[in-house]
């Protein structure tokens, strides 16, 4: 189950794209799941289920989303883009293996900061007054960091 | 070529960066789209770092995976315990009911033998999207029983007895007396007799019709009385009196209707309505049976595009144009070689329609068994757009090529004797509008495949 929630959040996160909207979804996959549990074929497999959900959920999200603000991934995107995070798992796994190895190696405090930044995502306004900085600033350092692990991870990759 | 996809994949990284921090405007949003939807790699750049932004959330966690995950399992628990406490209740109930089942065939069989046979007399060989009935457990396939009453709150169901196909359309009531008999409570159905049968009976308070080899429409109510009215073939109706006893007999062929009312002894003929017919001929057209997670509609869809006719765990068989004659050749693009159907063919059209609302749970299969043969079952985007002028007159369809079944998942079958044609969509519920389309042939001759 531990392992089931973080990948139906990335699921949910690849769909919405943003964090805080990850949340809700994972939030309403959750009831969803809840719910419909008895619904749920035992022969089956129960990842596959809980994404299959999870992909619905998040695609009437994005829905609402793309209406409420008036842009937003169409259904054609929508349907490529989880047909390429179902097809491509094993590859994205080993890409988060190499992510993980390239965040071991970042000093103590970027890794600390990177960690902040993403718990914080929600509130980085906050987080930079906490630091006593502009918000500006923590995102340019966030970019930094993120480049830096971006290329970390192709240079691995590439090596192997 | 590298450093210009190279650029693309930045563009794309630094548009999702902006996408998950929640600073992306509309422009550089369709910018996105456009980049994902027109080149795959940039498909795969955006998936990739929307997992890499996953992970990194991940690894901020400050709980562990176990404690993330625990919050959830907590709910989870909960439903478990209630699925395990309902499944005990139901192997309670199920060996309960057999020894139960035991002692009452036992006890029947001493006291009542011969007298006590609810035998199967028919299966439930279609159902309509709206259908509700009055009792649970109507589902297609079912046996149906003789002594058995079906009331239709509203909706259609067919039923497949031994020579006949019977629809009744809610709200209605009837019971089933024999594989060959039946009586009209209330509302209204239309009898279909299978080739070369006869003698299936419906009686009603009225009147006793009993069928010679046809299709007719029976309704009653007990204002009106009973209209009955045959679209083909012979039928003989008895007006009955306050006994049930025969007393006024009349013939009905082709085209020509009757109206019967016991109370008043009356019989007269009334102008035959052809439309009586329409709605099953809309909701079931040249269909014999359904099985499966398919249903029929009695309404006729104005528009079939994505999330215009949205279906839930099932999907939709519709009837389009019926009985065209082809004036020249049709050909039908598919995966496969393309199949021509020669001009002087008169072919009936069936879409297929499968679009989930957001809580689809059940992965739909299913199959439709036609009277006549199946000629072509396209399920690409080219095989759709080139039969569309066979759908109904003014619907609309989907543009976008998201229509079409994706093949490598979803399977379509066809049976030896070209009746059936089944449909499996894999082992997950579905996400988006799916659509096939069915072309049975009533002449099948020189139907093949193009060189």
């Amino acid at each position: 189950m531990a392992l089931t929630y973080h990948d139906i959040y990335s699921t949910g996160l690849t769909i919405v794209g943003n964090q805080d909207d990850a949340e809700d979804v994972i939030q309403e996959v959750c009831v969803v799941l809840w719910q419909k549990f008895d619904e749920f074929d035992e022969g089956t497999n129960f990842r596959k289920w809980a994404h299959a959900v999870t992909f619905n959920v998040a695609k009437a999200y994005a829905r609402k989303k793309r209406r409420r603000r008036g842009f937003g991934f169409n259904d054609y995107v929508l349907m490529k883009v989880s047909q390429m995070k179902s097809g491509g798992e094993e590859l994205f796994e080993l890409q988060c293996e190499v992510l993980r190895e390239c965040m071991d190696h970042l000093p103590e405090a970027d890794r600390e900061f990177l960690s902040a930044c993403y718990r914080n995502s929600s509130s980085l306004t906050n987080y930079a007054r906490e630091l006593g900085r502009s918000v500006e600033t923590i995102y340019t350092k966030l970019k930094r960091l993120r480049r830096r692990l971006t290329e970390c991870v192709t240079r691995k990759l590439g090596k192997e | 070529m590298l450093s210009n996809y190279s650029s693309l994949a930045d563009e794309v990284q630094a548009l999702a960066d902006q996408l998950f921090d929640g600073r992306i405007d509309g422009p550089r949003m369709r910018r996105l789209e456009a980049l994902i939807e027109n080149d795959l790699a940039c498909l795969q750049v955006y998936v990739e770092r929307m997992t890499y932004h996953g992970e990194l959330v991940k690894n901020a966690e400050v709980r562990s995976p176990a404690q993330a995950a625990l919050a959830v399992m907590r709910e989870f628990s909960y439903a478990v315990r209630m699925h395990e406490r309902r499944r005990w209740f139901a192997q309670f109930w199920i060996y309960g009911g057999m020894v139960a089942s035991l002692l009452l065939i036992v006890g029947g069989a001493l006291f009542f033998t011969g007298a006590f046979d609810p035998v199967p007399v028919g299966i439930v060989a279609g159902l309509s999207d709206d259908a509700q009935f009055s009792s649970t457990g109507i589902d297609l396939g079912r046996f149906v029983r003789r002594g058995e009453q079906i009331t239709v709150n509203q909706g259609m169901i067919s039923l497949q007895l031994s020579n006949v196909l019977v629809d009744v359309l809610g709200p209605a009531s009837i019971q089933l007396e024999a594989g060959d008999r039946m009586v009209l409570n209330a509302g209204s159905l239309f009898a279909k007799m299978l080739p070369g049968a006869n003698g299936f009976t419906v009686s009603t308070p009225d009147v006793e019709v009993v069928d010679l080899g046809t299709e007719f429409y029976v309704q009653y109510t007990p204002v009106t009385g009973t209209q009955v009215s045959v679209r083909q073939g012979r039928v003989r109706a008895s007006l009955l009196d306050w006994k049930h006893a025969p007393v006024n007999l009349l013939e009905l062929t082709d085209g020509r209707s009757a109206q019967f009312q016991g109370a008043a002894q009356l019989v007269r003929e009334v102008v035959y309505q052809p439309e009586v017919f329409q709605p099953i001929d809309q909701s079931r057209g040249g269909i014999q049976r359904i099985d499966g997670l398919l249903r029929t509609t009695p309404r006729i869809p104005v528009s079939l595009q994505s999330e215009q006719l949205q279906t839930t765990n099932h999907m939709l068989v519709i009837p389009e144009r019926q009985n065209v004659l082809l004036d020249r050749d049709l050909v039908i693009p598919g995966e496969g070689e393309p199949v021509r159907i020669p001009a002087g063919a008169v072919i009936s059209s069936y879409l297929i329609h499968y679009d989930p609302k957001v809580l689809a749970t059940l992965a739909p299969r299913g199959a439709v068994t036609f009277f006549d043969e199946i000629a072509a079952v396209t399920a690409t985007e080219e095989g759709l757009k080139a039969t569309d002028h066979l759908g109904l007159p003014g619907i609309r369809f989907e543009s976008n090529k998201f229509r079409e079944f994706e093949m490598d998942e979803d399977e379509v079958r066809i049976s030896q004797d070209r009746k059936t044609v089944s449909f499996y969509c894999g082992v997950n519920p579905g996400e988006f509008l799916d659509e096939a389309r069915v072309i049975v042939v009533a002449k099948t001759k020189g139907v093949v495949p193009a060189p």
